[in-house]
């Protein structure tokens, strides 16, 4: 069975092996009728060997290929779910196309499915001892990019301690002597004194690395190196010409990035150019940039769209829209949510950050969207027992001047409650002279705080029971 | 007029939106054109007012200005929100002030009650201003006190300037305020530019060592970025950041030079309007700011003896290239106008000083603030000058106007003038009553820079008054005030120099001097259950002459201690070995007063009691008379105004109203208090340390009208109150109440009223009694 296995493999490489050596016009005259031609055309546009980067094309390409029985065109069909090209983000519907190109023989395959199971993406659960056996496997057949992904996660403590000088050897012959992209762009972050690799840090050498990993063609590095330049720019004492010349450089390798379909490169470009003006290209829209990414569902894309449209530095209060930028924390919150088994629920940080900033839209009001306390109340009752921002706005609520849930003593008390939470959990997030100007403000009573206090130590904060009275 | 430059603006508006207007089937940000429908709508609210008055205005607001608000997106919403702004704040149609006001408190109340925070926020300093500009000082602090608490709830930014780290002194040369910073970052510049209206509010308070620091904050805030900005010039909006940020410091500037002139320091006021001065604004929006600061500082140069006369020069030409400001006012105008007059009279160029001050104080056209500056001017110099006809009715009227206008520190600079022109007048006794009121002022607000010289003046009144001894006492009293201030050098050697002058010969020996007076002549306490019960009652002598005399109090087991230096006599009754009846002999130092602390035991307060007290001076005069009763402790309260008194009016001076409010609860709490009077009168509240609590000029218990004003609001509820530390079980306070149109037949009545879970209820009555 495994001889067999080995032979399939084998013979997947081979007959695609003949399109690698073919140029692009002979590519696209035997594309109709061959499947591996089909692919190998799209694998060059999709890696930016043929520009533009058309979505479109390379997902039309890799499905037909793919439904011929092309195994590349299976693995590029999984980038296309995991890289959103021309479809929604979806880890989960790439890894059958994973599974189904390791099935058919490709190596290529093999690798990017070891990496989900390395991260947990789209597979049931994480297993880095089943992404690392196929990434050993990959690289046991000889491939190239199996060899180096698996030295990179042994760097990074994943697999035999006792390899990690060769896994450093092997990553540094291929970047220096095997023009490997990849391996540089690993050899960068060993220089750059990455943790999970135990680095060293050598900022020459990590930028050398790095360039070179970018110039050949791997877009994280092009990304990497943008986000450098942009570092450069930032970093205080830097003078206005200097300054410039990095925003420049960045802008440069972020395009570049974002011409290979690198959603991270495209919104960080996006927020330069959104306070540089001199950067943009003539007819360049750095914020169709943002809204495309975030309609395709990105979760990064939607957190900057919301970010730009609740407060953008470099414009006025005109340009901004609280109602899109709630719009953006609600698909977030929603992403970022789950239930658990006693029917709390539970937020990650991303999920966190955007509960703040929906709490105080609702809370305030205006640019466009209605104040919505009730909303407000809502988010905080679900997440106050994890969030002490969600408590500040449960006690605000109800100990508002105008109180707008009500009016009475338990109101009052429970509100206070909710601060006193606050100061227990973050003194320095809710003073005690707030706690006073409260209490003073609504006449509360010593026994009105004890009851307060009751309540506390009841649990009454449980995200279960009900903080409005 | 204004009609048909209105229209001519919302053509221009509506041709220049629609020149960009273009379609755009990609999203887009930034540059938006404006929305033509929002701008109509606004422009529309004008005409409304101008046909119909304000009230149809905010009706036509709160119809079709909610609807259209209702159904537009984000964009569509700002634009109308931002035309209204603009039409209230920028354009022509501000200078009607009815207008301006109206608009800016429909933009606030939406902003704030309904939920669109940014106009909300940045209706703030407007709508405190609005405040501020028509006396309405407690309403001012109302709106800043939400604010704080708004930004205090958010987490993020820290606004009161007490629990700031504390770096250093804030300068070298004048200890006391200090340089704090926030523990925690204030991310917003708006909240650095709400920041000095607080300063200008404290400052308004008299709180002037806050405003100092609030606007150092602000002011470094504003340095730390325009220098960041600075090093961006590429970015978007530096240049425009940089701007707002300068203005800003500018800000802090003009409400520092304020304090300086609060405190009666030109040579520090100089400084802080020669920072401004150097900054010359590159476009048209600050300069008129920079050119008043300029032409403030070349007066101030004059005044100090740094330049000569022929600065009058500089100020015209200044004024005229003021006048060519965008920005410029009316006021402004008249203000540098002002300025120099004074020049011109203080250099004996009397005609056209004259001329001018005469032209605003004559001028129909003038704003009422102008006017009092004028007038203010006037009286001034024409008391410098001897020329004393028609000055009091004038100075009189000043001085109801700025009670009315709720500026307590307004009333020191008119209190100075009124004495100086009592001196003249060689009315002595009533210059003494105003001097005395102006050393209260400066006290309370803790002037003391201005100390030496008014103490100065009061050494001056007494020597003419013949009353040697006492003058002297005053005239040592300021030269240690002087060498304890603290003060810049050059400061302290001019007030030096002012106090060092010899003191006037004596004019009047035998003027008949007022009674020492003992108030008040009935006081009743019902003490809390467990709690002692106190009375006070006051010894004043608001003479210019030592006077002495015996003070007699009859009750059960008396015994006493005299504190001379703290002004005090301790009375405790039920003492093991105490008497029936004391005698203690007293001599009160001209306008001091002697506290009468009567205390009765805990432990025997359970029963009714009385002590009797008389005051018979030695030099024969009548024999007053007081009691001071109590009743049996009041069980199951937890707080209380534990005292009612009746006070015999008294025309020589201002009767304190001492109460004590007891309390067995010890959790520290801010309670709100006002005092509902029977008749128009103005109260004002001192806390225990003779802190202004408020002022409320009509004696009504709102603090919304014109000239209330609210000092200490720690409950930020927009109602004064006094802290109930939870270390005591006492604490008084004190009321000075001046009937608007003086005691005639009727007596007055004060309710002292507290709040309690929203209910004010009656805790006290005093009642002062018309004098037969």
């Amino acid at each position: 069975m495994k001889a067999l296995l080995i032979l399939f493999l084998v013979s997947g490489c081979l007959g695609a092996a003949g399109v690698f050596e073919m140029s692009e016009k002979e590519l696209r005259e035997k594309a109709d009728t061959d499947p591996e031609a089909m692919t190998e055309l799209a694998w060059r546009v999709y890696s930016g060997k043929i520009t533009p980067f058309d979505h479109k094309f390379i997902f039309e390409s890799f499905t037909k290929a793919a439904e011929a029985g092309s195994a590349r065109a299976e693995t590029g069909l999984g980038l296309c779910h995991k890289e959103a090209i021309h479809v929604k983000p979806s880890s989960e519907n790439a890894v059958p196309h994973f599974q189904k190109a390791v099935e058919m023989g490709n190596l290529q395959g093999m690798v990017e499915l070891g990496i989900c199971w390395i991260y947990g993406d789209g597979v049931p659960e994480r297993n880095p001892a089943k992404g690392m056996a196929l990434l050993k496997r990959a690289g046991d057949m000889g491939h190239p990019n199996g060899k180096v992904q698996y030295a990179n996660y042994t760097l990074k403590g994943l697999g035999d301690e006792s390899q990690r000088d060769a896994s450093l050897a092997l990553l540094k012959d291929f970047a220096d002597n095997k023009g490997h992209a990849r391996a540089a762009f690993f050899m960068g972050h060993y220089y750059r004194g990455n943790e999970m690799m135990r680095g060293e840090k050598k900022p020459e050498l990590a930028r050398k690395y790095f360039l070179k990993a970018a110039e050949g063609g791997d877009k994280v590095a092009m990304y990497q190196m943008g986000l450098d330049e942009i570092a450069i720019a930032w970093k205080p004492g830097t003078g206005a010409a200097k300054q410039m010349e990095a925003k420049r450089k960045g802008v440069l390798w972020y395009r570049k990035a974002m011409a290979l379909n690198h959603m991270e490169a495209k919104l960080k470009l996006s927020k330069v150019l959104s306070r540089e003006k001199s950067l943009r290209l003539e007819g360049e829209n750095w914020y169709a940039y943002l809204v495309e990414e975030a309609d395709k569902g990105y979760l990064l894309a939607l957190k900057d769209l919301g970010d730009i449209n609740y407060h953008a530095p470099g414009y006025t209060f005109r340009d901004l829209d609280w109602k899109l930028a709630a719009e953006c924390r609600e698909k977030i919150l929603a992403m970022s949510t789950r239930q658990l088994e006693d029917g709390r629920w539970t937020l990650n940080d991303e999920g966190h950050h955007a509960l703040v900033n929906l709490m105080e839209i609702y809370f305030e009001g205006g640019l466009g969207q209605d104040r919505d306390i009730p909303r407000c109340m809502e988010l905080a009752q679900r997440y106050a027992y994890m969030s002490f921002e969600a408590l500040r706005y449960a006690g605000s609520i109800l100990l508002h001047p105008e109180a707008p849930l009500g009016k009475t003593r338990e109101h009052f008390i429970r509100g206070y409650a909710c601060l006193l939470q606050v100061r227990r959990l973050s003194p320095t997030y809710m003073s005690e002279d707030m706690l006073f100007v409260m209490r003073s403000r609504h006449g509360i009573t010593r026994e009105e705080v004890a009851k307060a206090e009751a309540l506390l130590a009841r649990r009454f904060l449980n995200g279960l029971t009900p903080i409005l009275p | 007029m204004k009609a048909s430059f209105a229209h001519l603006w919302a053509a221009l508006a509506v041709v220049t939106f629609s020149a960009v207007s273009h379609a755009e089937e990609e999203p887009s940000f930034g540059d938006k054109p404006s929305n033509s429908e929002s701008v109509e709508l606004a422009r529309s609210t004008w005409t409304v007012y101008r046909d119909e008055g304000m009230d149809a205005a905010l009706r036509f607001l709160d119809t079709d200005g909610r609807a259209y608000i209702r159904k537009s997106d984000a964009l569509a919403r700002y634009d109308f929100f931002s035309m209204l702004n603009s039409l209230a704040l920028f354009s022509k149609e501000r200078e009607d002030p009815v207008w301006s006001a109206g608009v800016v408190g429909w933009i606030y109340r939406y902003g704030r009650f309904d939920g669109e925070n940014y106009w909300y926020r940045n209706m703030v300093s407007e709508m405190y201003q609005v405040h501020v500009s028509a006396g309405r000082y407690g309403a001012a602090r109302e709106v800043i006190n939400y604010e704080l608490t708004r930004l205090s709830m958010d987490g993020r930014t820290e606004v009161e300037i007490s629990r700031f780290k504390v770096l250093r002194p804030l300068m070298e040369d004048f200890p006391g305020p200090m340089l704090r910073r926030p523990h925690t970052e204030i991310v917003n510049w708006r909240n650095m530019d709400f920041f000095v209206s607080v300063a200008a509010l404290d400052l308004a308070e008299g709180k002037w060592a806050r405003a100092l620091e609030e606007c150092s904050v602000a002011q470094d805030h504003a340095v730390g970025n325009i220098r960041w900005h600075a090093e961006r010039p590429t970015l978007q909006d530096s240049e425009a950041v940089i701007d707002q940020l300068t203005a800003l410091w500018r800000k802090g500037c003009d409400v520092e030079a304020e304090v300086w002139d609060f405190l009666g320091l030109p040579e520090l006021e100089l400084r802080s309007h020669s920072e401004v001065a150097q900054y010359r604004a590159k476009k048209g929006w600050d300069q008129h700011y920079v050119l008043f600061a300029e032409c403030q500082a070349a007066h101030l140069g004059f005044v100090l003896g740094n330049k000569d006369a022929s600065v009058v020069a500089d100020l015209n030409a200044l004024q005229a290239e003021l006048k060519g400001t965008k920005r410029v006012l009316p006021d402004d105008l008249k203000n540098v106008s002002l300025l120099i007059a004074d020049i011109h009279l203080l250099s004996g160029n009397a005609e056209p000083g004259w001329q001018i001050i005469n032209g605003i104080r004559k001028d129909p056209a003038v704003s009422a603030n102008m006017k009092f500056r004028a007038d203010r001017e006037w009286c001034r110099h024409r008391v410098r000058t001897g020329a004393l006809e028609e000055v009091e009715p004038t100075l009189l009227n000043l001085l109801e106007t700025a009670r009315a206008g709720g500026i307590k520190r307004e009333e020191i600079d008119l209190y100075r003038i009124y004495s100086d022109f009592l001196i003249a007048s060689g009315r002595y006794e009533d210059a003494l009553r105003i001097q005395n009121e102006l050393l209260r002022l400066l006290r309370a607000f803790n002037v003391y820079p201005r100390m030496p010289e008014a103490l100065y003046g009061l050494a001056k009144i007494r020597a003419l008054m013949g009353q040697k001894l006492s003058a002297d006492e005053a005239l040592a009293e300021a030269g240690e005030k002087l060498a304890a201030a603290g003060i810049p050098k050059a400061a302290a050697a001019r007030i030096r120099a002012t106090i060092s002058a010899p003191l006037p010969a004596a004019e009047k020996e035998d003027e008949a001097k007022p009674p020492i007076d003992l108030q008040p002549r009935r006081s009743m306490m019902i003490p809390l259950a467990g709690l002692p019960s106190r009375g006070l009652f006051s010894l004043t002598n608001p003479s210019a002459a030592y006077g002495s005399g015996k003070l007699t109090l009859a009750g059960p087991g008396l015994s006493a201690r005299h504190d001379a230096d703290a002004g005090q006599l301790f009375v405790q009754l039920g003492t093991t070995g105490g008497q029936p009846r004391l005698v203690q002999p007293l001599t009160l130092a001209p306008g001091s007063t002697v506290l009468v602390d009567i205390l009765s035991d805990a432990a025997k307060s359970d029963a009714a009691q009385t002590v009797e007290i008389s005051w018979q001076p030695n030099d024969g005069g009548a024999e007053q008379k007081a009691v001071w009763s109590t009743d049996n402790p009041e069980a199951g309260v937890s707080m209380a105004v534990t005292d009612a008194s009746e006070y015999l009016d008294n025309p020589f001076y201002l009767i304190p109203i001492y109460h004590l409010i007891q309390y067995q609860d010890d959790f520290e709490q801010a309670v709100d208090f006002r005092v509902v009077a029977s008749q128009p009168t103005r109260v004002e509240m001192y806390d225990q340390g003779e802190q202004l609590v408020f002022v409320d000029a009509e004696g009504d218990g709102m603090f919304a009208s014109e000239g209330d004003s609210i000092s200490q609001d720690l409950n930020r509820n927009g109602e004064p109150d006094l802290r109930l530390q939870a270390s005591g079980k006492e604490r008084r306070f004190m009321l000075f109440v001046r009937p608007v149109v003086g005691l005639k037949d009727k007596d007055l009545d004060l309710e002292i009223q507290v709040k309690i879970q929203g209910k004010w209820q009656t805790y006290s009555t005093d009642r002062i009694v018309v004098a037969k």
